[in-house]
């Protein structure tokens, strides 16, 4: 019971209380191009929580290594790079193979996989000492983050796209960011992160 | 079956150009921005940021364009990862061999390059359909272009932080919440305003935003007229409604009843 409400946990702080996606940046172009086909976004939601899961429990098991647990921060993402990019070839042949994927789903397949999101999921994990529970928790977690923030952003952009007293030149992408930052903004003060130190 | 091989239509000043201000990758279509937002928090970071995103595109697009347009792209995905991997760790030799204070503050988003969506967008696009050295000025000139962004956004965060520039290593910090990447999405939002106004003013052709809304289409909402707006008043959202809750009286009066129908 302690260890499933500890995977709760990290999984709602990850998702909800500091979202990953808006607290750091990882995965934002990622979510906002998603945004733009919202048609597919759970299909695509759902790939990326299989990958951060996947590589978050075997970068733990990894990290009980005494020689990869000594690695330097940047051949540990070496390291987490290159396990991701099997993991990611694997995942693409039993696609291909069994599931027989059509080409849409396999060119948005390497989108999904290999974006900042998942290989700083990892390092964060490994940052923070989190447990087996906590692990799971955050990797289902940043998957969540990673639906919830293309939802936010696809609703933004329906409701620019409709606006018409955006001046001109703050029309598209101006506003889309400056949308965004706003997110960003509240999502940082539900932290509990003060502006005003 | 021999090859059909691109000749350079532009000149390579145009080339650059164009692919770094005119088409500029962050600004017009919005990618590869997590290491902007999470890690341009100085000037010298910036610079940093510029220096490895430039050797990544030039790599992976170079060596796309040689070797790589026979792979299928699933695979050729996984490959644009393993040259920015390796690129990125060389350059990070590089920048740490310059000074110890050199990128300190990049953490680990300088590494994340090697999964940086603009390498692999870029190679997709352009790369694998033309010939090396026009993918080598490509990947330049968007590399320049994302540069230029970050080492902006790096330049005003540093000052709003620290009220410095390029020399931020002793400087106290005057409001650290500059670091948040809520600030870097501000200022993106302003540049993205700045950049379009000049397209519009020099390069009206050219004005086209590559980050296309019409994608969003798919259930557009109804159009708002705005809080103040006196349409609100005259045209209220409900007046469909309001047009059908009165037409039964309109015809009642044209056939000689009252409201009630009787």
């Amino acid at each position: 019971m302690t260890q499933f409400s500890s995977m709760l946990t990290a999984a709602l702080y990850a998702m909800l209380v500091q979202n990953i996606i808006f607290s750091t940046g990882y995965g934002m172009s990622e979510s906002i191009r998603m945004a733009k086909r919202p048609k597919h976004f759970f299909m695509y939601g759902g790939t990326v929580t299989f990958f951060s899961l996947a590589l978050s429990l075997i970068c733990f098991f990894l990290n009980r290594i005494p020689f990869v647990f000594a690695l330097e921060t940047k051949y540990r993402i070496a390291l987490y790079t290159l396990i991701l990019t099997v993991l990611y070839l694997m995942t693409a042949l039993f696609c291909l193979t069994v599931l027989k994927a059509d080409k849409k789903f396999m060119n948005s397949l390497g989108m999904c996989a290999l974006n900042t999101l998942i290989i700083a999921l990892p390092v964060v994990n490994f940052k923070a000492g989190y447990t087996l529970a906590e692990t799971v928790g955050t990797g289902i977690g940043a998957g969540l983050a990673f639906v919830l923030s293309v939802l936010l952003i696809n609703t933004g952009m329906k409701h620019i796209q409709a606006n018409r007293y955006i001046p001109e030149i703050f029309r598209g992408t101006p506003a889309l960011f400056i949308y965004i930052s706003l997110i960003a903004l509240a999502m940082s003060c539900i932290s509990g992160q003060s502006l005003f130190v | 079956m021999k090859n059909k091989k691109s000749k350079p239509v532009l000149s390579l000043s145009t080339a650059l150009f164009k692919g770094s201000f005119v088409h500029n990758p962050v600004l017009t279509q919005v990618i590869g921005i997590c290491p902007i937002i999470g890690a341009a928090t100085t000037a010298a970071n910036g610079l940093c940021l510029a220096v490895g995103i430039t050797a990544v595109l030039a790599a992976s697009e170079a060596v796309t364009s040689l070797l790589l347009k026979k792979l299928p792209r699933w695979v050729r995905m996984a490959v644009y990862t393993l040259i920015s991997l390796s690129v990125v760790l060389l350059c990070d030799r590089f920048i740490f061999s310059l000074s110890a204070d050199s990128g300190a503050g990049l953490g680990i988003y300088f590494y994340l390059l090697c999964v940086n969506a603009l390498a692999v967008i870029r190679c997709e696009k352009f790369a694998c359909k033309t010939t090396a050295l026009n993918a080598l000025t490509d990947g330049v000139a968007a590399g320049i272009g994302y540069g230029a962004v970050a080492v902006i956004t790096g330049a005003v965060r540093e000052l709003i932080t620290y009220g410095t520039l390029f020399s931020s290593a002793d400087a106290l910090s005057r409001f650290p919440q500059t670091a948040m990447p809520f600030t870097a999405l501000i200022i993106l939002g302003f540049l993205a305003a700045g950049h379009k106004w000049l397209l519009i003013k020099f390069y009206p052709d050219e004005v086209r935003d590559t980050f296309s809304m019409n994608a969003v289409n798919e259930k557009p909402v109804k159009k708002d007229p705005g809080l103040f707006s006196d349409k609100n008043k005259s045209k209220p959202k409900v007046i469909r409604d309001y047009d059908e809750a009165i037409r039964p009286r309109h015809a009642d009066r044209e056939s000689g009843k009252d409201g009630n129908g009787q």
